[in-house]
């Protein structure tokens, strides 16, 4: 679903969201006897509109349930996130959380970016995998093979994504130093930070050798600092 | 020797400043014939969609709006970040208006400074154009802030009461290297 048509639809439903995980949860129903019951993203949106906190809770209900797929429930959810602010923004991110689904985030973040702009797509999918630890560590690979230039916004996330081995995310920022996109490459000299000072110098030989004059000078200026 | 007394410059201009994590993007702004489609794609985007910016002084209030919105970035690193400074002026010369919203930095002198820009994708466009243009008359709209400056930011958050630095920016401080 498009993020426009999200912002856009308005028609609330019978009977709402809230109501049904009021039911569902005082009864003894399992996602079994419940898969004819299906959620869709216009009852989400509507009962967002009339309740937004109640209805990313029992989305988040219905998640658990099974009755929408973690990765719908992320779509809905990962637009708002965009233009909440204050408490409610604070929600959804836990609510984003709570839903894990990393490569759902990235997809969405990626594709919405695309057709819409504005970085703030990409900077919150990078903290949410940032914070989604080493669950997150696949998906932030196949982006790093995609060669993208958005690549730029997550090589921070990549270098100091807690609870994954060292020696995997050297290889995935060792691998972004061949990028076409300049920007991506720049984004490495600050991510060495991140790293232990052998695996930093490592990193920054490479990129000393750059064709970039500017990143090469600073890869060196960066080791002369480390090695001094 | 005479003792240098140091005399802090103060700039006492009030500016709504767009934050960008993108450490060079700055630098299209500064070079001739950008495209405005190219220039809006990351502060503004095409969706017309309300942006946040921060209302702030120019100068220690703003790197400190800065160093808290890059706590938003959850990094465990250092990295240059700018930000676009637009002026209430501007935006009363496109019929954009704005709006007192509450930030997320968890830095809470802040996040009273937060506001939403609010227009269509029009008004977005003719921002765009009229801050490029200000740019290329050499005005300074431009801010860019360093690890250096950064880092001493993190350093005061860091000393600041519970009342002003929430538990989750607190723990976002300590990942960065202090």
């Amino acid at each position: 679903m498009a993020e426009a048509s999200l912002a856009q639809a308005s028609s609330p439903t019978a009977d709402s969201l809230t109501d049904w995980g009021r039911e569902y949860r005082g009864s003894s129903a399992t996602p079994g006897t419940l898969a004819a019951e299906r959620i869709t993203d216009r009852d989400f949106v509507a009962e967002f509109q009339l309740r937004p906190s109640t209805a990313v809770e029992t989305l988040l209900l219905f998640a658990d349930l099974g009755l929408v797929s973690k990765r719908d429930a992320t779509q809905w959810v990962f637009p708002l996130l965009i233009q909440a602010r204050g408490e409610t923004r604070r929600q959804f991110y836990k609510a984003l959380l709570t839903l894990g689904e990393p490569k759902a985030l990235l997809d969405f973040a990626l594709s919405a970016y695309e057709k819409y702009g504005n970085e703030d797509r990409l900077t919150l999918a990078a903290s949410l995998l940032m914070d989604l630890g080493a669950h997150a560590f696949p998906s932030l690979r196949i982006l790093a093979r995609s060669n993208r230039p958005e690549c730029a916004w997550f090589v921070p996330t990549i270098a100091g994504l807690p609870d994954v081995k060292l020696q995997n995310r050297i290889e995935v920022l060792i691998s972004l130093v061949k990028s076409p996109h300049i920007a991506v490459r720049q984004s490495l000299l600050g991510a060495t930070q991140a790293l232990p000072s052998s695996e930093a110098i490592s990193l920054l030989h490479l990129l000393s050798q750059d064709s970039n004059e500017e990143i090469a000078e600073e890869a060196r200026e960066y080791l002369g600092n480390i090695e001094a | 020797m005479p003792e240098r007394i140091y005399q802090a410059t103060i700039d006492v201009r009030m500016v709504l400043i767009r934050v960008m994590s993108n450490r060079n993007d700055h630098t299209k702004w500064l070079r001739p014939g950008q495209p405005v489609t190219d220039l809006m794609r990351n502060p503004f985007g095409y969706a017309g969609e309300p942006i946040s910016v921060y209302s702030v002084m120019v100068g220690s209030q703003e790197t400190r709006a800065i160093a808290a919105h890059y706590l938003t970035l959850n990094r465990s690193s250092y990295d240059t970040v700018w930000a676009l400074r637009i002026e209430l002026q501007d935006l009363e010369h496109i019929g954009m208006s704005v709006q007192a919203t509450p930030g997320n930095t968890g830095v809470a002198d802040i996040d009273t400074q937060h506001r939403d820009l609010i227009g269509n994708q029009r008004m977005f466009e003719l921002l765009t154009e009229h801050l490029y243009d200000r740019i290329r008359h050499g005005e300074d709209r431009l801010r860019v802030v360093g690890h250096a400056q950064l880092q001493h930011q993190i350093q005061d958050f860091l000393h600041a009461e519970s009342s002003v630095l929430s538990e989750d920016a607190r723990t976002r401080c300590l990942r960065l290297p202090q």
